[in-house]
């Protein structure tokens, strides 16, 4: 969502006219959960123009449900997810394709579009710029914040070659003017998969916005402050904890440091964010953490954009969980950088992130994620934290000042523009 | 002066309700903030649980199912291995499908308990409104409004977070 707004606001910036069309606040505070606070950040010029996702789905007013969905919630849920792949096939989004559609070309009507970017997923998101190429001959780019059809654990190719989605990604990437990667093993597959468009990718990384890390009065992270570790440290996660990350391994490392630690056993471990993808929490999640409340383990649930830097400045030190996985980058790790604090990164080194982190001066990597490893990291780290100075702050945000959101998009704004302007010198 | 109606909200919350809630920003919107918006103040939240331990400092009542025994049929399909059942299919997405289709379908258990708890009966029809705050509540808070015993039900997840938070401002 960050990504999504970040790019309206840059293309803004640059001059360009921006329409978002998007789906209802309801939508996104029933199905995923919402962050109605950073709406304050989306800049002014930017119009935006919101249609209903799947009305029935998000219905709360229990006495609009059908029996046969009272019957049995999870049977409505399924059936409905394998009808929605009818019109595009993407189960569970496909149904919004028609409204999308009928929206982006009432838009183009009203005020001509030069250019359309569909960020995904879902994929449904590219079908906009598709249709307005195909009636109206406008240029699309495709931005990707995941992937369709790579499989992110395996590297291999999820669903079957000459499948309905497979054969529509490649009609979509044919005819697309870009198409944008969060990172280069990303690009590097696609650039595999389809070979003859490989020239049109490029990777577009995450970056940190210094917009939201400049919020309220940033005491301690702005000038470094050491921790005490007199009290114990505080030791955060802040992101949306999801898939398959370790983090049984951390919380069960986090104990044997405890045990091993006069300093680890005075401080806590504190989980910030969303509990899945959905709006509902993942209640394996909330149980497992639940297990370790009695280790100094606590979620304190999920929290506006706009408050990350207080949430930050609570935190002496952070630990980043993320799935092994060489295409996996994340967006907070160029958050966590910005911050300077020191970071426990628990994850794979086979993991994309990091090679984002190769040369941050504060971060304490394990060579597997494993409960022993990743207890002595986090010794290490509350070593490194407790005698830390304000200048190890300082010198950790500097080196990270070039991850930053603007410093990704910006050249391929401009890079577009000039595509577009030579096209219309051309014509 | 005659001092205003207050609105009798009972939220109705499964077994999981000793689980960490997800939480709710404060600036989500949810049926229960809306209510609690709607309201002022003048709102008695009451709980119907299957057992939770958690305490709701601003709710007038809290009433726990899982103080009297099961019923007959709980009691029957306990005895068959029904439950051990479900448990082990609640492990996979098939099985809790599976479940969800049964007599030991987690709505049907806990509207069985709740018709056999005269208290939580008698609750649940003197309230206004009923909040069903995850899928397995939803069935009672459904038959509560069709049978006109509230005037509306809704089904809202993030109700229980809400109520823990104490975020709103509760009766006194």
């Amino acid at each position: 969502m960050y990504r999504a707004l970040a790019t309206a606001n840059a293309f803004a910036r640059d001059g360009w006219k921006v329409t978002v069309l998007t789906a209802t606040r309801d939508t996104f505070e029933r199905l995923t959960g919402s962050d109605p606070e950073s709406e304050k950040f989306i800049d002014p010029r930017v119009r935006i123009v919101r249609i209903p996702f799947v009305p029935e789905r998000d219905e709360t007013d229990l006495r609009e449900w059908s029996r046969a969905r009272l019957y049995s919630p999870r049977l409505w849920d399924y059936v409905q997810w394998q009808l929605s792949g009818r019109d595009f096939p993407e189960l569970g989004y496909g149904m919004w394709k028609r409204p999308l559609v009928a929206a982006a070309e009432q838009i183009h009507r009203g005020y001509p579009v030069d250019l359309t970017v569909g960020t995904a997923n879902p994929n449904v998101d590219f079908a906009p710029g598709m249709h307005l190429r195909r009636v109206f001959g406008i240029p699309y780019v495709m931005d990707h914040r995941d992937a369709w059809h790579l499989d992110f654990h395996t590297g291999g190719r999820l669903g079957r070659r000459l499948g309905r989605s497979r054969r529509l990604e490649r009609r979509l990437i044919d005819n697309a003017m870009e198409a944008w990667f969060v990172n280069e093993p990303i690009r590097e597959w696609y650039s595999r998969e389809f070979p003859r468009n490989a020239a049109a990718f490029h990777v577009v990384a995450n970056g940190f916005d210094p917009v939201f890390l400049t919020q309220g009065t940033d005491a301690r992270v702005a000038d470094g402050t050491p921790a005490d570790p007199g009290r114990g440290l505080t030791i955060g996660y802040l992101g949306t904890i999801y898939g398959r990350v370790p983090l049984r391994e951390t919380l069960e490392g986090w104990r044997r440091a405890r045990a091993e630690s006069e300093v680890i056993a005075r401080s806590r471990l504190v989980f910030r964010g969303r509990l899945g993808h959905y709006a509902e929490p993942d209640a394996e999640v909330a149980a497992l953490l639940d297990e370790y409340r009695s280790d100094g383990v606590s979620y304190l649930g999920p929290v506006s954009k706009t408050q990350v830097m207080a949430v930050y400045r609570s935190f002496d030190a952070l630990v980043l969980l993320l799935a092994r996985s060489r295409y996996v980058t994340s967006g907070k790790v160029f958050e966590y950088a910005a911050t300077g604090l020191p970071i426990g990164a628990f994850h794979h080194p086979d993991t994309a992130a990091t090679s984002v982190l190769r040369g941050y001066p504060r971060v304490f990597p394990v060579a597997e994620p494993t409960a022993r490893l990743i207890a002595d990291a986090f010794i290490d780290m509350a070593k490194h934290t407790a005698s830390a100075g304000p200048q190890d702050a300082i010198r950790a945000r500097a080196w990270a000042a070039h991850l930053s959101r603007d410093a990704q998009l910006t050249p391929r704004i401009t890079a577009l523009w000039t595509r577009l302007q030579n096209q219309v010198r051309g014509s | 002066m005659i001092a205003p109606k207050r609105v009798r909200v009972l939220l109705l919350v499964g077994a999981d309700g000793d689980l960490p809630q997800g939480g709710v920003l404060q600036s989500e919107s949810t049926p229960l903030a809306k209510l609690f918006a709607e309201a002022g103040g003048a709102l008695d939240l009451t709980i119907v649980s299957l057992g939770t331990s958690r305490a709701f400092d601003g709710a007038v009542d809290h009433t726990r199912l899982d103080r009297l025994p099961p019923s007959h049929t709980d009691r029957l399909l306990r005895s068959v291995g029904a439950y051990a059942v479900r448990r082990q299919f609640d492990m996979f997405p098939i099985g809790r499908l599976l479940n969800s289709l049964g007599p030991i379908a987690p709505s049907r258990v806990f509207w069985r308990a709740l018709m056999k708890h005269p208290d939580a009966m008698q609750l649940l029809r003197a309230s206004d409104i009923a909040v069903a705050t995850d899928l397995e509540t939803t069935k009672a808070a459904w038959l509560s409004v069709h049978r006109r015993w509230v005037d509306d039900a809704y089904y809202d997840h993030r109700a229980l977070a809400l109520a823990l938070a104490n975020q709103p401002p509760l009766s006194s």
